[in-house]
């Protein structure tokens, strides 16, 4: 299980460095205790021939204090005789311990029979003090003291047997622990190379990293990954964190600036949108005061000819003049105005009649709107301008005329007012022109050529965005407009917007 | 409480079982066994206890409960049956090993060994009266009789064979002779008394000594001409048999029998001087030595009557590689 314990990269080095003077430390220790193993026992080996020396030394001592003994018989010399004893028993038992064979058990029963014999003849001497018997005895220990002299060389090719058995048996005991400590070093010596190599690895590959990633962020063009933040183990990793840190911070504040320079943007093109449509307006006002010329004396004038044709009987001189009068007067009160669609549908009506008496039986005339839908609100003089559209550019260049088509119905909450001519229609790329001109009208100061578009800005700039105009025409066959206006029914609702 | 109890209990189980298992370690101490070969000069290392010795040696090493010691002694003292004797008294081991000398003068010795509580065992010879314990090796006199059959079958019906021995048992009076060399003569005697048309001219007394052997043994060769055979009862006599006969360019009229297998008779052989050598195995016998001590160890008691015979072979040219 790896440790997540933090160890900075000085601790990292010491401890490897605390670990090789160790492994150092404990191979020299357990070399020098091993050393001093074989030294010692090597001594002690060796020691067996002092021993065994010193045993053949007590023997002929024994032997001459013993034969003093019988010559000249003393307690002092009797005393010496089992001082001799002692050390031949004592010495012959050490070895004997030491090197545990058959041959010097024996020799170690020989030493016993030797001595038991001995301690008869001074026994002997002291209480009896016979010669004839002292002499008797000693030749019993002689004999047997001869049987040991003659068996030495056995005894010594034992020793000497033990001796180079020991030393191999010693010798090979310090090639294991020699080879042992040697494979211990071997192993610690790898285990450190390998624990410094992944130590150093580590520390240079994320040094590389780190200044990889770095070069990358100052240098490169693509954007680093921001890393997760891990468990720091050492300073590298607290480096690494931070560096990653800083960098999610670069890349959080480079999104607020993009994201401000947006909104900067867009804040600008509603300022440009606000003052273009600020000049529309007024544009459309200018026109609008140049469109009331004397309104008074055109009254005054169709009042005067109105009573003419009355006076003269001619019924549709007087119908059309008192329609003329009307459209005029609703165009004169209600221009600039929000009026009801009823309203309006009733001076579309007036203008739409006035054409008919001119043209007669060439234009034909379908208006029809649901009920609901005539309360609901919209600026005055919009569905004029269209229906004339119709009829000058659809219906009068044909020979047999046409029909005009007013259809008004409510959809969810928009109003539909669809104007459909079956006149000649336009081109396609007319249309397309058309089309164009009414999706990008901002890009459009003046409302020349395309009385279509106008009408739109109009609408746009009384009742607001959601105001949708769409058109269909066929070269021959007509043409549709459609336009869907938000339904509202109190003036309120359109001042909000 | 109870802990304690159970401590107590425990504790006495343990002090039993360590009282018991020392007790039984105390009584098992090894048998100490003893046998003593001379040292010889270098042609004849092939000595047979020297051999015995070593093969049982080995057949205990690593056995513990036998304590072997192989002690090599110098010539004289081996043909001596008393220093032996008196050596293995004064080491007091269980067991002594003895190679045969003749058992009819060493039975003073033999009774020291058996009031010391000395087992012993002989081998290279047997003796049932001395109060051994067993015998381990060949039958001398079944080899002695297989020597005859092999003249008889092998030689020549009708040959006229000298024998060649160190101490005759005429001569008796020497302790020095050792037992299987009277038993080799005696089987040998007992078998050639069925082959009428075989005799015995003369026999030679020669010594343990290579040199006085050889000149015994050349006088005796041209003191008796008609002599075809020389049957030797032991290496010493049958190297100095080849020997004269090499000398006397006799190669050709005398064939010679002997025992053992040494160097000189190795070479004997392989010069064709030697027709046969009579041998025991010295491993089988050491082997077997070896086994009844491990038993004796393990309880065997052993009666006196046990014999654990080994079987001899002959040795001639078209063999000899089988056996070096």
């Amino acid at each position: 299980m790896k440790s997540n314990r933090f160890c900075t990269i000085q601790n990292k080095l010491n401890r490897f460095r605390n670990n090789l003077i160790g492994i150092l430390v404990c191979c020299f220790l357990l070399e020098s205790c091993v050393c001093q193993y074989i030294v010692k026992q090597q001594n002690y080996i060796m020691e067996q021939y002092r021993i065994f020396s010193e045993y053949i030394g007590a023997l002929e001592q024994t032997d001459q204090d013993l034969y003093l003994f019988v010559q000249v018989a003393s307690e002092e010399l009797q005393e010496n005789c089992k001082k001799d004893f002692e050390i031949l028993t004592d010495t012959i038992q050490d070895l004997a311990q030491v090197i545990q064979t058959s041959q010097l058990t024996d020799l170690e029963k020989l030493t016993k029979s030797y001595y038991l014999a001995a301690e008869y003849t001074l026994t002997t001497h002291v209480d009896l003090i016979s010669h004839g018997v002292l002499y008797s005895s000693y030749e019993n220990t002689q004999a047997i003291k001869n049987i040991i002299i003659d068996l030495l060389d056995n005894y010594y090719d034992v020793i000497n047997q033990y001796v180079v058995t020991s030393r191999k048996q010693l010798n090979y005991l310090n090639l294991c622990i020699n080879a042992t400590i040697f494979m211990i070093a071997c192993v610690a010596v790898i285990y450190l190379s390998l624990y410094f190599e992944r130590f150093s690895k580590g520390i240079v590959r994320a040094i590389q990293r780190l200044t990889d990633r770095a070069e990358k962020n100052v240098f490169g063009k693509e954007l680093l990954e921001v890393e997760a933040w891990i468990e720091p183990k050492d300073e590298l990793d607290i480096l690494n964190n931070a560096f990653n840190e800083m960098l999610k911070r670069n890349y959080e504040y480079i999104e607020k600036l993009k994201n401000q320079a947006v909104l900067e943007q867009k804040l600008a093109q509603e300022q440009i949108e606000t003052a273009n449509l600020q000049a529309q307006l007024t544009n459309t006002q200018l026109k609008m005061l140049q469109a009331r010329m004397n309104p008074h004396f055109v009254f005054n004038i169709l009042n005067v000819i109105s009573g003419l044709a009355m006076d003269e009987e001619a019924e549709r001189t007087t119908e059309a003049i008192i329609r003329t009068a009307e459209y005029f007067r609703y165009s004169l009160v209600n221009l600039d105005k929000i009026v009801r669609l009823e309203e309006e549908i009733r001076n579309v009506r007036d203008y739409l009649e006035i054409q008919k008496l001119r043209f007669d039986e060439r234009i034909m005339i379908d208006i029809s709107m649901e009920e609901e839908c005539g309360s609901a609100l919209i600026c005055a003089m919009i569905l004029q301008p269209l229906c004339e559209n119709a009829l000058i550019h659809g219906i009068i260049p044909q020979i047999n005329g046409g029909k005009i088509k007013i259809y008004i119905r409510k959809q969810q909450n928009m109003i539909e007012i669809q104007i459909s001519d079956n006149g000649c229609g336009m081109s396609t790329e007319r249309l397309h022109e058309i089309r164009q001109r009414i999706c990008a009208y901002q890009e459009y100061d003046d409302n020349q050529g395309i009385g279509i578009v106008n009408i739109y800005h109009r609408l746009v700039l009384c009742i607001g965005k959601d105001v949708q105009i769409e058109i269909y025409s066929e070269k021959d066959r007509g043409t549709d407009l459609i336009l869907r206006i938000p339904f509202y029914t109190k003036i309120e609702e359109v001042k909000n917007v | 409480m109870r802990k304690k109890t159970g401590i107590i209990i425990l504790s006495g189980i343990l002090f039993l079982g360590g009282c018991t298992s020392a007790q039984r370690e105390e009584g098992q101490e090894p048998l100490r066994t003893v046998i003593f070969y001379p040292n010889t000069a270098e042609e004849e290392e092939q000595n047979i206890v020297k051999g015995i010795a070593k093969a049982a040696q080995e057949a205990l090493d690593g056995k513990e409960q036998v304590l072997f010691s192989v002690y090599e002694i110098r010539k004289e003292q081996y043909t001596s049956m008393e220093y032996k004797v008196d050596a293995a008294a004064a080491m007091m081991p269980d067991v002594v090993i003895l190679g045969g000398a003749d058992p009819s003068h060493s039975a003073e010795e033999y009774r020291k060994l058996v009031d010391n509580e000395i087992h012993f065992l002989l081998i290279d010879g047997d003796h049932k009266d001395s109060g051994r314990d067993a015998y381990i090796g060949i039958d001398n006199e079944q080899a002695g009789e297989m020597g005859a059959k092999f003249i008889s079958q092998q030689l020549s019906p009708k040959s006229k064979v000298g024998i060649i021995s160190p101490i005759l048992p005429e001569s008796v009076g020497n302790e020095l002779i050792p037992a299987s060399l009277v038993q080799r003569y005696q089987g040998f005697c007992r078998q050639l008394e069925q082959y009428e048309m075989i005799a015995i001219p003369a026999e030679c007394e020669c010594t343990l000594d290579n040199f006085s052997a050889l000149q015994k043994v050349t006088e005796f060769l041209e003191q008796n001409q008609e002599i075809d055979v020389l049957f030797c009862t032991d290496s010493v006599s049958g190297a100095a048999a080849a020997n004269a006969v090499k000398n006397l360019d006799m190669g050709a009229q005398v064939k010679i029998i002997c025992f053992d297998l040494t160097n000189q008779i190795v070479s004997g052989i392989k010069e064709g001087i030697i027709e046969a050598a009579i041998i025991q195995d010295t491993r089988a016998i050491g082997e077997a030595c070896a086994n009844l001590l491990c038993e004796m160890q393990d309880g065997r008691v052993l009666t006196g009557e046990d014999s654990i015979l080994v079987d001899c072979q002959i040795v001639t040219t078209e063999n000899l590689e089988d056996y070096l």
